[in-house]
C-alpha cells in the first residue's frame, strides 16, 4: 500500500519530488500499488523506491534514476523508458510490454518473469542491434531475432529469465565530415575536439575509430581557421 | 580531400548532425519547451561565461532530447556551468566551421 503523502508529493511533479528526495535522502519512498496518474516523469529520481506492483503505463519515464528500485509486478507497459537508470532495479514480473527501453541501463537488473513482448529496444530512429548477447547471459537465450534486416528484437518469453550486467546500445554509423583545403591541422583537431565532447555529453561514451584524412600539402598553415 | 569521421550510436549522430553540422542550411532552433524553462538560468550562464545563449539552448536541447536526465541537465547547471558553456563553445566552432566553409560536407554512413 502506497503511503498516501509520497503519492501527493509525486503529483506535484518531478521538480517538486526530487527536491523532496533531495532533502529526505534517507526516505524510501513508498509508492507500491499506487495508480500514477502524473506520466510526466522524465528524469525522476526513483532510486531505490517502492514501485511494486504501481500502475505506470505510458508514463514517460526518460532518464530517470531507478537504480535498485523495486518494481515488482510494476505495469510499465509502454512507458519511454529510453536512458532510464535500471541498475540492480528489481523488475521481476514487471510488464514492459512495449516499452522503449533504448539506451536503458540494465545492468544487474532483476528481468525474472518480465514481460518484454514487443518491448522496442530500437525507437524510432535508434536500432539497438548490439545487445551484447555474450554479456546478456541466460536472458540472451530468450532471445527471439525477428530479423537481422531491420534490426529488431522481439522477445516473446523471458519467464525465468535474469539479466546480470547486461546494457543496451545503440546501432553504430559513421560521420563523415569533408574539410575544405587547405586546413590547418591545429583546426581539425580543434573540431574533432568538439565533436567528441558534445556527443560524449549526450552518449556517456566517446566517439570510437576515428580516421583523419588530410590530403592537402598545405595542411599547416592556418587559412582556414574560423 | 580532407576528411575526418568516427563511429558513434546512430540516434545521437543524426541529431547531432541536424543540430550542430547543418551545412548550408537553417540551423535548427531549440525548442521553445527549453527556452522557457531554462532560458532564465541559461541566461545568466551565458552572460557569466561569455557565450551565447542559443548554443546553451541548442545543448540542453540536445541533451534532454538524446536520453540525459533532467536531473543531470540541473546538476549541470548548477554545478558546472563551465562544462555547459564549453559544449556551447563547442557548438559555436562547429557552427562557424560550417558557415565559412571550412566544413563542406558531412555524411552519415551505417556501419
Amino acid at each position: 500500500m502506497a503511503d498516501a503523502e509520497h503519492v501527493a508529493i509525486l503529483s506535484r511533479g518531478v521538480v517538486a519530488w526530487n527536491r523532496w528526495r533531495q532533502d529526505n535522502p534517507d526516505t524510501v519512498p513508498d509508492l507500491s500499488g499506487a495508480n500514477i496518474k502524473t506520466k510526466k516523469l522524465d528524469g525522476i529520481n526513483f532510486r531505490g523506491a517502492d514501485l511494486g506492483c504501481a500502475m505506470l503505463p505510458g508514463a514517460k519515464l526518460k532518464g530517470a534514476n531507478l537504480e535498485g528500485a523495486s518494481l515488482v509486478g510494476t505495469d510499465l507497459m509502454e512507458a519511454d523508458l529510453r536512458g532510464a537508470w535500471f541498475s540492480r532495479a528489481n523488475l521481476e514480473r514487471a510488464n514492459l510490454m512495449g516499452a522503449d527501453l533504448k539506451n536503458a541501463d540494465l545492468q544487474g537488473a532483476n528481468l525474472e518473469g518480465a514481460i518484454l513482448y514487443r518491448a522496442d529496444l530500437e525507437g524510432t530512429e535508434c536500432v539497438c542491434n548490439s545487445l551484447w548477447f555474450e554479456m546478456l547471459m541466460g536472458f540472451a537465450g530468450r532471445l527471439i531475432d525477428a530479423g537481422e534486416s531491420d534490426g529488431e528484437y522481439y522477445f516473446d518469453d523471458v519467464a525465468g529469465s535474469f539479466v546480470e550486467n547486461s546494457f543496451v546500445t545503440t546501432r553504430s554509423c559513421r560521420l563523415e565530415l569533408e574539410l575544405s583545403e587547405p586546413v590547418s591541422t591545429g583546426l581539425v583537431y580543434r573540431v574533432l575536439g568538439a565533436l567528441n565532447r558534445l556527443y560524449s555529453a549526450a552518449a556517456s561514451e566517446e566517439l570510437t575509430g576515428p580516421i583523419i584524412q588530410i590530403g592537402s600539402p598545405g595542411a599547416e598553415d592556418d587559412t582556414a581557421s574560423p | 580531400m580532407n576528411r575526418i569521421s568516427f563511429k558513434g550510436a546512430r540516434n545521437i549522430l543524426e541529431d547531432f548532425s541536424v543540430r550542430f553540422l547543418s551545412v548550408g542550411a537553417e540551423r535548427m532552433p531549440p525548442s521553445e519547451e527549453i527556452r522557457v524553462r531554462y532560458g532564465g538560468v541559461l541566461g545568466s550562464i551565458a552572460s557569466r561565461r561569455s557565450v551565447e545563449l542559443e548554443r546553451l539552448l541548442d545543448i540542453v536541447d540536445f541533451l534532454l532530447a538524446n536520453g540525459v536526465g533532467e536531473e543531470s541537465i540541473v546538476r549541470m547547471i548548477e554545478e558546472n556551468d563551465g562544462d555547459l558553456a564549453g559544449l556551447a563553445g563547442d557548438a559555436e566552432l562547429l557552427a562557424v566551421c560550417c558557415s565559412n566553409g571550412t566544413i563542406t560536407d558531412v555524411k552519415i554512413f551505417e556501419e
